[in-house]
């Protein structure tokens, strides 16, 4: 069976988010659902069904290959693609995608509003907050923990290479919240001021651990050993149903050039310069994970995953491979 | 330095033992006769460490016996006196290099934080021994030092791993020992450092890593045994970026970069000084064997004082 041509505005989303022009876990699923629709708007196979299901299985495929860490990305590809395992002909698998995708798009927007209500709600009066990294959900929490008069000061950490919390305190300033941005190597000369640690995530694991930014697991490690509560607000789209076999989350190792000019490491061949962007928090350092439906503690995570991907978790357990391949599948 | 690393804040900065050598210098090359010009010397000095660097306990213990010695005696023989000096420390940093590089062994990993002279003078030590060290240097913001270390330490053909300072604990695991850098040892075991040290070295305990600091005794902070610490300097964003990048901010935007924090004793395993491995927890036996020499009342801000009225036109 040919496949139909991928349309270049599915692959220019692809390619944005592997460069990182879109980035975020929340941004990239809300990308990959609205990539998804595009595919299903911009078809120009053949009105059948085995064909249109195949090429929406390699679109997901390609999608999920851009960002190998980025679980949100395969979850919203998974949510929009099962609705095509009962679609019963090309005219309802086609509306099905674009529907799913519209779908998976407002209810992530709704998730975050929802995750972050909830967390404000647990930060008490005259806190100073901390966070790391740039998360759209832990910046909307501090901003609603602010308007319901409980954050005094707010910290957020450069976040090297890319300077994220540049963008956190930004939108932070623009909310009126008090905020002072520090070197991600003054976490520990801040902390005994600190009340509340408020993190976003990447990726949930099966364990509770939580896969986000580099850097993260120090501010935890650092909270912890004064005390300070950490709390990740993540969308259960993030939530990783691939961990529960045990699969490793993989940390992507990115550019050097995003750490030293090119030049710079022209002229020291013999500098290895070690990139990750990402790391792991283990449960025991956060105390609560809060979702759009409320707060859990880490270790609950698989119950999270049970309610969402429940047919995931059967379709891996039955192949036995931690992902899914969709070209196969469909 | 190339424009681009600018934008990013890289400046050079002197480590603790680099400032005692060129404070030293700066009076030596100072007109040693002429005691109103001397006296200034000394009294800037004195003022611009206290603004810039109120912790480094080993230019100031220095000072104030220079210091001491123009009271009692005046200008004669500070010359002769500041190269003495000069040596003692030279001399007791190669002693705690040594007795430190005992405890390395062949293959070690080590991560480091800053471009300490005590730091590369042990890298260079253990690779002229024949040892073969991995090195993963973080690059310390603010003044991303950590550069300059990673270049030193690949001119030695040590292996040697460039990360950014919230990647240390991505990468302890593969690490065997932890050296930190010191600007000051005070009276209760702990270590003032560039900011980051703390946390390097609480991460190192959290995985049961060796942490180690080099400092001859002249880095033990004595006066602070009777008078109040000094507040640690705290730089804004000016230290981050350059001003085009700082315009691309909101106008409030504001930045809080301490220079140093301290390390608490209980992360710290050894010393290593002139007179061997000590336990933080010991540092007091040192503090009060050299009480005479270095703390002993009046406090160096009297003594330059004294100086200011005596010399000053």
């Amino acid at each position: 069976m040919t496949i139909p041509e991928i349309p270049q505005i599915v692959l220019q989303i692809a390619n944005d988010i592997k460069v990182m022009k879109i980035r975020g876990a929340g941004k990239i699923a809300r990308s990959a659902a609205e990539a998804l629709k595009q595919a299903s708007i911009n078809y120009k196979g053949p009105h059948e069904l085995a064909v249109f299901k195949k090429y929406m299985g390699r679109v997901a495929d390609i999608l999920i290959s851009t960002r190998p860490t980025a679980v949100s990305l395969p979850n919203a590809v998974i949510y929009v693609i099962s609705g095509l395992l009962n679609a019963g002909s090309y005219k309802d698998a086609h509306e099905i995608v674009a529907e799913r995708a519209e779908r998976f798009i407002k209810q992530s927007l709704e998730a975050v509003d929802k995750a972050s209500k909830i967390g404000a709600k647990r930060i008490r009066e005259n806190s100073v907050v901390l966070t790391h990294c740039h998360s759209t959900a832990a910046v909307k929490t501090i901003i609603e923990a602010y308007k319901l008069g409980k954050v005094v000061k707010a910290y957020s950490t450069e976040t090297r290479p890319f300077y994220q919390g540049r963008i956190t305190s930004t939108q932070l300033l623009e909310n009126n919240v008090p905020v002072i941005q520090i070197p991600d190597s003054a976490i520990r000369y801040v902390m005994h001021e600190v009340d509340h640690v408020v993190i976003g995530a990447d990726t949930v694991t099966a364990i509770g651990e939580v896969v986000n930014k580099i850097g993260t697991s120090q501010v935890a490690a650092v909270a912890k050993e004064h005390g300070v509560p950490v709390q990740v607000i993540a969308e259960s789209y993030k939530f990783s149903p691939m961990t529960l076999m045990g699969d490793p989350v993989v940390i992507e190792f990115r550019d050097p050039r995003e750490i030293v000019p090119e030049e710079w490491l022209n002229k020291h061949p013999g500098i290895e310069v070690l990139n990750p962007s990402f790391d792991i928090t283990p449960p025991r350092y956060i105390d609560a994970i809060v979702t759009e439906n409320g707060v859990i503690p880490p270790y609950a995570a698989i119950l999270v995953l049970k309610e969402m991907w429940g047919w995931v978790l059967e379709e891996m357990r039955r192949t036995g491979l931690g992902y899914l391949r969709f070209e196969e599948i469909l | 330095m190339s424009q681009e690393l600018i934008k990013h804040g890289f400046a050079k900065r002197l480590s603790a033992s680099e400032l005692v050598l060129n404070i030293m210098d700066k009076i030596v090359n100072t007109s040693i006769n002429d005691s109103v010009v001397l006296s200034k010397t000394i009294i800037e000095i004195y003022e611009e460490l206290m603004r810039e660097r109120p912790f480094s306990a080993a230019a100031l213990n220095l000072l104030k016996i220079v210091v001491s010695h123009v009271l009692e005696k005046g200008f004669d023989e500070v010359k002769s006196l500041v190269l003495n000096l000069r040596e003692e420390y030279l001399g007791a940093l190669t002693k705690s290099i040594e007795t430190a590089s005992k405890r390395f062994e062949n293959g070690d990993t080590l991560m480091v934080n800053t471009n300490c002279m005590s730091i590369r003078r042990l890298l260079g030590l253990l690779k002229s021994r024949g040892l073969k060290i991995n090195v993963y240097v973080a690059e310390s913001r603010p003044g991303l030092e950590g550069l300059s270390l990673a270049e030193y330490v690949e001119s030695l053909g040590l292996k040697v791993f460039l990360i950014v300072d919230s990647a240390m604990r991505f990468f302890m695991k593969n690490v065997d020992k932890v050296v930190i850098g010191a600007e000051a040892v005070l009276p209760d075991g702990s270590i003032v450092g560039k900011v980051g040290t703390s946390v390097l070295a609480f991460i190192a305990k959290e995985f049961n890593k060796e942490v180690i600091s080099i400092t001859p005794t002249h880095k033990f902070y004595y006066e602070l045994m009777e008078r109040e610490r000094p507040k640690i300097p705290e730089k804004g964003w000016e230290v981050l970026m350059t001003s085009d990048i700082r315009s691309t901010l909101p106008p409030s935007y504001s930045a809080l970069v301490p220079v140093y924090d301290i390390t608490p004793p209980h992360y710290i395993d050894y010393l290593a000084t002139e007179h061997g491995l000590i336990s933080p927890y010991m540092v007091q036996i040192y503090m009060k064997d050299q009480y005479v020499r270095f703390a002993k009342t009046p406090l160096l801000r009297d003594l330059v004082t004294e100086v200011k009225k005596r010399y000053s036109t």
